[in-house]
């Protein structure tokens, strides 16, 4: 059939579907969908995306020959998620802790040759191992395994007493119990998507720790040790050497 | 372009009499031209080309050899009569979308244009034999945009064929004439270009002088919507596969009556569905229209997404020094659905209650696919079915994404610094509560379960984890698109009291 003859407005909604799909299609290759979705939903979204393109074609494709009523409704669903995409709101406040796509990762750099606290320290960078290491009684914190680290760290405490812990976040004073030198290290954590966002970190106590602004990016070394809270024994971080620490600008995922 | 003005309705309606009316006030005969289609007792007082209904009726819309020949008469006719206006008078039981096609047709589309199309219908017509008349009829009045009547009794009746119409009573030729000249651009697009408009400048050229929160909203749905996506997808893909590929005998033999096996499988089936809740809601909507009793199909729409392989895996996880917790919730989750369920089958809902709200919101296509009479699934049928339910869902969805965007971005820190200390009687409902709100995806809440763990006691957060896959905000809105709201407020209501009833229990005998 001639396209003057096909209905134009299933044409105007298969191609809405069309962008809708090129637009998820677009978040996955620049990895911007990590601004909405924990990376475990990629494969689903990219499968979506092209069903979403493939619909759009089929519906261009197959357009009936032209109605005189449009059902205006029927693309208004189609429509707000295009135009969210197309046009973003602001995701990364000018301040504070909140992730973006992981503009710069984590360094991963441990080194504590000056210990205080307003100097990043860029020589002598001393890599560590990610993971937790038996032999080294060691605990180093990463984007990629803070979640199930903390997770793990916190159900089986009494088995990492001692271990000495490196880890940079945001000093986080959310927690109204604790004291004024004790505060939470933490990381912005997504489980599924954006609206369940939350801080995860450990709980820490440096004696001078009042000193340290909220929101502030620190990376720390310490040792692991146990508090008592509402009757369960929980992590509790003894801070020993603690810098300045370039933001991370990315969630972690369980 | 020569405005065209299309007057339709059932044979004996007064549809000659309605033009012979306007043409006499408009005093603009000379400059009107008339097209008749239909064979009435009345005639037009202007001399009209008169269409022969037989040759209408074997118009076959995507072959223009069908009616090439029309359209050239109906030139022919235009060319020499050369009027500033058209009327035509539509044959009352002759699909629209062959008036369209018609004059979308190669010949037509350049000179004429729809301008408005009305339908007239007696009383007597509408109450005793429009539901009997089938979708020729239907396509007619879905297409008005102005359907006028003797008196307001079948107004309601009539709304359901046609939502944007406007539905006049017993119109004086006046107040046609005024209907005719409203602008047809009606209220949704005019909000939609509004909304986008004020959407785009919003996040662009103010996106300094709004607060935070606001962005934060945004984000949240559109986070929402890209999540739901893959989920709203394959739940149309599953509701079709459903309705149109699995044999019925199959489905019955499976879940057809009220024995233990239709009960057991309908709880266990879920273990073969990782999907999130909202993907099965419209497979609960395809069992039942298949014939599914209503309770087995409940049962299967609240087990599925507690049994489900993910959110078991999920709550192992969230919950790792405590493996019991996983296990009590698919315990007691299960139960719950099991006498929600049995609370239907032995006191059921009267048959308004469950009475389909769509059977009659039909969309064009779909009015014009069912009278083409074909039994033959073919891939155009199946694809207009998944592209309107994945719409609707998505709509629904999205309503539900923009009041949790504001819960969570406004509530939450609300709740949290309200700071409270509860005993158990009022943990639980407050839980149960934020559930209902903030229990996005049955998949994931367990991780919510477990943040709220540290600040509530566990049996009410068994409340959370029971009540959340079941029902919350989202599920009842995707649920408003196929039941009515006195349906789902008794199912609401059902499981908050026998969840409620799971998570004291739970705190008496385990916590």
């Amino acid at each position: 059939m001639k396209l003057g003859l096909k209905d134009r407005f299933s044409i105007v909604k298969g191609a809405l579907y069309l962008i809708l799909g090129i637009c998820c299609v677009y978040l996955i290759l620049t990895g911007r969908y990590l601004n909405y979705i924990a990376p475990r939903y990629e494969l689903l979204l990219g499968i979506s995306s092209i069903a979403l393109i493939v619909g759009g074609l089929a519906t261009i494709i197959w357009a009936p020959s032209r109605y005189y009523k449009h059902n205006w409704r029927s693309i208004v669903p189609i429509i707000i998620p295009v135009v969210l995409l197309i046009v973003p709101p602001v995701l990364v406040p000018n301040t504070g802790v909140h992730g973006a796509a992981r503009v710069n990762d984590d360094t991963n750099n441990f080194d504590f040759t000056n210990d205080a606290i307003g100097e990043v320290i860029t020589v002598n960078s001393e890599s560590k191992e990610p993971g937790i290491s038996k032999d080294k009684k060691e605990i180093v914190l990463n984007s990629d395994n803070f979640y199930q680290t903390i997770v793990k760290v916190g159900s089986n405490v009494d088995q990492y007493k001692d271990y000495t812990v490196y880890m940079t976040g945001y000093v986080n004073r959310d927690d109204n119990t604790l004291k004024s030198n004790e505060f939470t290290i933490s990381r912005m954590a997504m489980s599924c998507c954006i609206a369940d966002v939350a801080p995860i970190g450990m709980t820490a106590h440096k004696t001078d720790g009042d000193s340290l602004a909220n929101e502030q990016w620190v990376s720390i070394e310490g040792k692991v040790s146990t508090r008592d809270f509402h009757g369960r024994a929980q992590p509790y971080v003894e801070v020993t050497k603690i810098k300045t620490a370039e933001p991370i600008l990315g969630y972690v995922y369980p | 372009m020569i405005p065209v003005y299309i007057v339709t309705g059932f044979i004996g309606s007064g549809k000659s009499t309605f033009i012979n009316e306007q043409l006499q006030y408009r005093k603009k005969l000379g400059g009107t031209a008339c097209i008749s289609a239909e064979q009435g007792s009345v005639s037009l007082i202007k001399d009209a080309l008169q269409l022969s209904p037989d040759k209408l009726s074997a118009i076959t819309p995507n072959q223009p050899d069908t009616y090439s020949s029309i359209a050239d008469e109906i030139a022919t006719y235009i060319n020499k009569t050369n009027p500033k206006e058209i009327w035509i008078e539509w044959n009352g039981m002759v699909s629209f979308h062959q008036l369209e096609s018609l004059l979308y047709s190669d010949k037509l589309r350049h000179m004429l244009q729809i301008e408005k199309v009305l339908y007239i219908c007696t009383d007597q017509f509408v109450a005793s034999m429009l539901p009997g008349l089938g979708n020729d009829v239907t396509s007619q009045l879905y297409s008005a945009d102005c359907i006028i009547t003797e008196t307001d009794t079948h107004h309601a009746l009539l709304r359901t064929y046609n939502r944007e119409a406007k539905i006049v009573t017993a119109p004086t030729p006046e107040k046609v004439e005024q209907l005719c000249r409203n602008s047809t651009w009606g209220l949704i697009p005019n909000l939609l270009v509004i909304g986008i408009t004020a959407y785009i400048l919003l996040v662009t050229a103010f996106r300094h002088d709004i607060p935070y929160s606001i962005h934060q909203c945004f984000a949240i749905i559109t986070g929402l919507i890209v999540e739901a996506i893959p989920f709203l997808l394959l739940g149309t893909i599953g509701s079709t596969v459903i309705r149109y590929f699995v044999p019925q005998s199959i489905l019955l033999k499976l879940l057809g009556d009220y024995s233990w096996k239709s009960y057991g499988a309908a709880m266990v089936s879920g273990l073969a569905l990782p999907v999130c809740d909202c993907a099965i809601i419209p497979l609960f909507k395809a069992l039942t229209d298949r014939g599914v009793p209503l309770s087995v199909a409940l049962l299967f729409m609240l087990a599925s997404p507690i049994i489900n392989p993910i959110t078991i895996l999920s709550t192992w996880y969230a919950f790792p020094d405590d493996p019991m917790i996983s296990v009590w919730r698919i315990v007691l989750g299960l139960g719950v659905a099991l006498l929600v369920s049995l609370s239907f089958r032995f006191y059921p809902p009267s048959k308004a209650l469950t009475k389909a709200r769509n059977t009659q919101n039909l969309s064009y296509e779909e009015i014009l696919i069912e009278s083409s009479k074909s039994k033959y699934i073919n891939k155009k049928r199946l694809l207009i079915h998944m592209e309107k339910e994945f719409s609707q869902l998505l709509f629904y969805f999205s309503m539900a994404a923009g009041v949790l965007s504001v819960v969570q971005v406004y509530g939450k820190p609300w709740l949290i610094n309200a700071g409270i200390t509860l005993p158990i009687v009022w943990a639980i409902p407050i839980l149960l509560i934020l559930a209902f709100f903030f229990s996005i995806c049955s998949t994931s809440d367990a991780i919510i379960g477990k943040s709220l763990s540290t600040l509530f006691p566990i049996s009410s957060v068994m409340g959370f984890l029971i009540l959340g896959p079941m029902l919350d905000i989202k599920n009842v809105y995707i649920l408003k698109q196929y039941m009515p709201t006195s349906f789902i407020l008794r199912l609401g209501i059902t499981i908050v009291v026998i969840s409620y009833i799971a998570a004291l229990g739970f705190q008496f005998f385990v916590g």
